[in-house]
């Protein structure tokens, strides 16, 4: 699975891409600049999963993470937040204990996974074959995928591979998750509705006094 | 036709029940119960008749005397299967088996025929008398349920049938003379005759055990048969035999109103009028001579229990017959009249004669229920008036009353011919040549003093009755005793209708000629043989059931064709020594050297004694009426005795009734403050103990609880309180810290 | 020439020459450890960002990047165990693409809780909706 070459220097520009942008969408102050790091923190984690040969996976990513979750985002930013932070003096950090515990908390998982990486690096070395051979192996798989039209870059079968499995073994899962959504979709509508909307569907809470 | 005897007690009981069930409820008409009550009493009669006739003289002769049992037929209930009690005798005899059947001979026959034949006439008599009562349908219930128990009692075939129909006439008593249960008087008259019979029963029902742990059975052939082979207890000797028959006669006692137990019978003239003909006069209290003929075996074999019969009934019958001298109330004169002639029937038994007591309870039965019913004509027509200072001179108001009443009246003074003269002269005959017992003479005197009194109140009945002038028509005195209010004086007694006066002549006949089956020995001249009339005559026809101490059998019939007149008053004490003891016919015998001539002389004694009663009763109570008063102030302390019943209720009021509350309230007292103060205190003592756990409960305990709640509520609330911030970001930081623990937990080894 | 732009290098520099070697070459050469601790940081962020922000939406946020996070895990382990030559590596894919599902409808539900609690609250401060408390 070793990446090399510029694979491996477009592995770190993404890399520290995504931690940057992670960063500042939790520090931003204005809460479309935080929607807007995360868009591009997102984009650039898409670029990481087509780097780890997941591209039906990047796209999905892309298309409806971003294409849709982060536009909900937006939308809700406009509709509840706009006038808040226009002031700019109002808080954007939880008072100071919880924030302490927070951070001790962080550098404590922080410290887990420094030591996960000095525990495993040398395990994972042992188990693996050395670094060029894989590589090898990895090139003589690209080089087995078909040839595209232009004949320079190969067509892979990433989206042919989870396609077959999705619809096969994961066909269960594939259908529990549409159900879900379905259901998403009807609960949001009813969460979000106003009195007037409600009442226009004549479908008043029978425990609210009607205002 | 003799098969047929198991219905004859049943056609009244289902004639009883029909009327008790369904005569309220289906409103039956008078007309309907009585006819039901009489139909069924008649069908009975006719049954007892054809089926007397026929074993005893017609087709059935073969077997006759041997008792006819239904069981030889079929007709008997296992009642007790032999299995339940086993008793050791010795004998060879196996376990006890009582069965329920009927059994025809001699005895039961003459009383089947007196029972329904007399009961007959009186419940025609009742549908009369009875007219317009509210509880018609019910009197005629409880009668007919009466005539069921009677009917079982004499045609049982064992002694606990004979308990058995004891105790439903004892019942039936009860309910009858309670008839009028609105009255206070009745119900304590039938309240007081029922205890007082069940003392008897007492007797009787240990008499019954000893019956079976002696003999092992309770069928009277078994018994009888055993009983044979016992040695006879002669005077002084007490045995199992004495024990036995002084149960029975107990028994006896409070059924036929024997001394002391005669106090219910006076008190029991409460009920209707045919009630104390039938069962007062009739039926019931015969009941005791019944079952002391019956088991004549036993009593023969205790000489001393068959002196103590004798005794009683004599103290008996002079004791009631004083006191029925005095008594203006028509029916208590009859009451006491009726005390007294059991007494003469006991006292027959008692001297050995137990057949010529059967003889006097057959004439007895007809002129007692004559005169009872006669009585019930006189207070009809007296509209309810039964004081006979009140009455006087009904001759011509009521002549079939009166001519019948006449009869009855001849009858129980012993005129020759009527019935009650053959029995009454044989009974007194037999206690002055008895050798069964000493003391004979004794109570022929005193029987013949009784006769004396007998006639003299009769006769005063009679002329206070029916002779005389009318007093009804006076103004009535001072102080009233009985009648409630209206004016004599516009009252004029009227004949009673047909209903009731057919009745009465027919037992009027009966009193007139029934007599005739018992003509004695002494008539030997005019009618050629000892007892004339072959099989018929009282004394042959019972011979079968008295057992002969001389012979160790049972009689043989026909025996009086030949032999001489003394042969059958066989002396079972000539062996025994009873030549010490005086016997008063053997005296006189001495001085006529004639046997016929000392009967003759003794039955010329009993009439002009009859005659000295009439007599007197004449001169009282017809010639010169003033006599009565001026005698009863000459014997004032005997009169007074006499009109008070010798204070009999009152000393058992003070001796038993009183002592009995005494100590009922003794007994409650303790109860009361001994047992249920323990109880009491018991229930305080928990209560306090309560309280104290209570206390403790309350104070102690509760007191650690609530100190120790107190104590970590102090603690640990304020913790819990300040870990609910409200503050969404504090929960998930618990949360993820909590789930970082958790990993770190999970994967341990190989973290580590 | 790209080992001084990865600043993480420049721990490394007081180490020996073969030291250096192993650490460039693994710089160089990233796999799965490389996706795995990026995904770890990631991961880092998203809490400290859930825990600390006042912001409701921004906390929606942080819990997308803790989602995404957990996204880039799966998707390196379906690269490493391809190479490997496991058969079922492609499942992490598949769990990605449920995971993107679920990231999906729970952020619809959310915004909508969000805006009925801003409709009754006006705020959208997350301390001041606090009366849960004692």
């Amino acid at each position: 699975m070793t990446l090399s070459g510029y694979e491996a220097l477009f592995f770190w520009i993404f890399a520290l891409a995504a931690i940057f942008a992670g960063l500042l969408t939790v520090m931003a102050r204005n809460a479309v600049h935080s929607a807007l790091f995360l868009i591009s923190s997102l984009v650039s984690v898409a670029a990481l999963f087509v780097l780890a040969g997941a591209e039906f996976i990047a796209g999905v990513q892309i298309l409806v993470y971003v294409g849709g979750v982060m536009v909900l985002f937006l939308f809700v930013i406009m509709l509840v937040n706009v006038g808040a932070e226009e002031k700019g003096n109002e808080e954007i950090f939880n008072n100071q204990r919880q924030v302490a515990a927070s951070l001790i908390f962080c550098f404590l998982l922080v410290g887990g996974v420094l030591y996960a990486v000095n525990k495993g690096y040398s395990g994972l070395q042992k188990v693996n074959p050395p670094a060029e051979t894989l590589a090898e192996q990895q090139a003589a798989r690209d080089q087995s995928h078909a040839v595209s039209a232009t004949k320079v870059s190969r067509i892979t079968d990433d989206t042919q591979r989870v396609g077959a499995s999705l619809y096969r073994y994961a066909a269960l899962p594939f259908e529990i998750a549409s159900v879900l959504l379905l259901v998403a979709i009807i609960g949001s509508v009813m969460l979000a509705r106003t009195l007037k909307q409600e009442s226009a569907a004549d479908d008043l809470d029978p425990d609210e006094p009607k205002s | 036709m003799y098969k047929y005897i198991w219905l004859v007690p049943l056609l009244p009981l289902i004639g009883a029940a029909i009327n008790g069930l369904l005569g309220r409820k289906l409103r039956f008409s008078e007309t309907v119960i009585g006819g039901i009550a009489v139909g069924s009493v008649a069908l009975s009669f006719l049954i007892s008749v054809a089926a007397v006739v026929s074993y005893g003289l017609g087709g059935g002769h073969a077997h006759w005397p041997t008792p006819y049992l239904t069981s030889q037929d079929g007709f008997s209930f296992s009642w007790i299967p032999g299995g339940a009690i086993s008793v050791n005798n010795g004998a060879s005899y196996a376990l006890l088996n009582i069965e329920w059947s009927y059994q025809l001979d001699p005895l039961s026959a003459i009383f089947m025929l007196i029972v329904t034949g007399v009961g007959l006439c009186i419940f025609i008599f009742a549908t009369g008398y009875m007219h317009g009562e509210t509880g018609f349908y019910r009197f005629f219930a409880y009668m007919g349920l009466f005539m069921f128990a009677m009917l079982v009692l004499v045609m049982g075939s064992n002694f606990l049938m004979m308990f058995v129909g004891w105790e439903g006439v004892g019942l039936c008593s009860y309910l009858l003379i309670g008839y009028y249960f609105d009255r206070e008087e009745a119900a304590n008259a039938s309240r007081k005759a029922f205890i007082t019979n069940r003392i008897g029963d007492f007797g009787f029902a240990l008499a019954i055990f000893g019956i079976i742990a002696t003999f092992g059975s309770a069928q009277y052939g078994d018994v009888f048969n055993l009983a044979k082979g016992y040695p006879i207890e002669t005077l002084g000797h007490w045995g199992v035999m004495s024990w036995i028959a002084l149960g029975l006669f107990i028994g006896a006692c409070g059924k036929s109103a024997q001394l002391p137990l005669h106090v219910w019978l006076p008190d029991a003239m409460a009920g209707p009028t045919p009630v104390s003909a039938l069962i007062h006069a009739a039926t019931m209290v015969t009941a005791g001579l019944y079952m002391v003929t019956r088991t004549n075996v036993i009593f023969q074999h205790s000489q001393t229990m068959l002196l103590v019969v004798a005794l009683v009934g004599t103290a008996t019958a002079i004791f009631a017959a004083i006191i029925g001298i005095t008594q203006n109330d028509i029916k208590k004169v009859l009451a006491y009249s009726t005390v007294s002639q059991l007494g003469f029937m006991f006292m027959a038994c008692g001297v050995g004669a137990f057949a010529i007591a059967i003889f006097h309870v057959m004439t007895h039965a007809f002129f007692k229920a004559l005169m009872f019913l006669g009585a019930g004509s006189v207070i009809h027509g007296m509209h309810h008036e039964q004081d006979m200072r009140r009455m006087g001179g009904l001759k011509k108001y009521m002549p079939y009353t009166y001519w019948t009443f006449f009869a009855g009246w001849l009858a129980i003074c012993g005129i020759i011919p009527f019935s009650g003269f053959w029995s009454k002269d044989e009974i007194l005959w037999k206690a002055a040549s008895t050798t069964y017992v000493p003391l004979g003479w004794l109570v022929w005197l005193v029987g013949t003093i009784a006769a004396t009194c007998t006639a003299f109140y009769m006769t005063r009945l009679m002329a206070m009755t029916f002779w005389g002038r009318e007093r009804f028509l006076e103004k009535p005195e001072t102080h009233d005793i009985h009648g409630g209010g209206h004016d004599h004086a516009a009252h004029v007694p009227h004949e009673s209708p047909p209903s009731m006066w057919v009745p009465l002549v027919v037992l009027a006949v009966l009193a007139t000629i029934g007599g005739f089956v018992g003509i004695g020995p002494a008539f030997q001249a005019v009618t050629g043989v000892e007892h004339p009339g072959g099989k018929l005559n009282i004394v042959n026809w019972l011979n079968p059931i008295i057992w002969n101490p001389e012979t160790g059998e049972f009689n043989v019939p026909h025996e009086g064709e030949h032999g001489s007149v003394i042969s059958h008053t066989a002396p079972v004490a000539e062996s025994h020594g009873s030549s010490s003891w005086f016997n008063l016919a053997h005296a006189v015998e001495g001085v006529t050297h004639s046997h016929l001539l000392t009967e003759w002389l003794f039955i010329v004694i009993s009439l002009v004694v009859a005659g000295i009663g009439i007599g007197f009763g004449v001169l009282f109570y017809v010639k010169n009426p003033s006599l009565p008063d001026i005698w009863a102030q000459r014997l004032r302390p005997l009169y007074q005795a006499s009109y008070n019943k010798f204070w009999v209720d009152e000393f058992y009021g003070w001796a038993v009734t009183r002592r009995t509350m005494d100590a009922a309230r003794a007994v409650f007292a303790f109860d009361s403050r001994l047992v249920d103060g323990i109880v009491n205190g018991l229930a305080t003592l928990s209560r306090g103990l309560s309280r104290v756990v209570g206390a403790i409960d309350k104070y102690f305990v509760d007191g650690i609880v609530n100190t120790i709640a107190a104590f970590i509520k102090r603690l640990m609330s304020p913790l819990f309180r300040a870990a609910q911030t409200g503050f969404t970001q504090n929960y998930a930081l618990m949360m993820v810290l909590g789930l970082m623990i958790a990993v770190v937990l999970f994967f341990a080894r190989d973290i580590f | 020439m790209l080992n001084s732009f990865i600043p993480i290098l420049a721990l490394f520099q007081a180490a020996e020459g073969g030291r250096w070697a192993q650490t460039w070459q693994a710089a160089s050469h990233p796999d799965l450890s490389k996706f795995l601790v990026i995904g770890a940081l990631l991961f880092i962020i998203g809490v400290a960002g859930v825990l600390t922000r006042r912001n409701i939406i921004v906390i929606f946020m942080s819990i997308e990047l803790i989602l995404n996070a957990a996204n880039l895990n799966f998707i390196a382990f379906s690269r490493y165990l391809t190479s490997i030559g496991n058969v079922n590596a492609v499942a992490g894919q598949i769990f990605a693409v449920f995971v993107i599902v679920v990231a999906a409808a729970e952020a619809a539900i959310g915004l909508g809780i969000v805006i009925a609690l801003y409709r009754n609250k006006e705020t959208i401060w997350v301390d001041e909706i606090d009366l849960l408390k004692w």
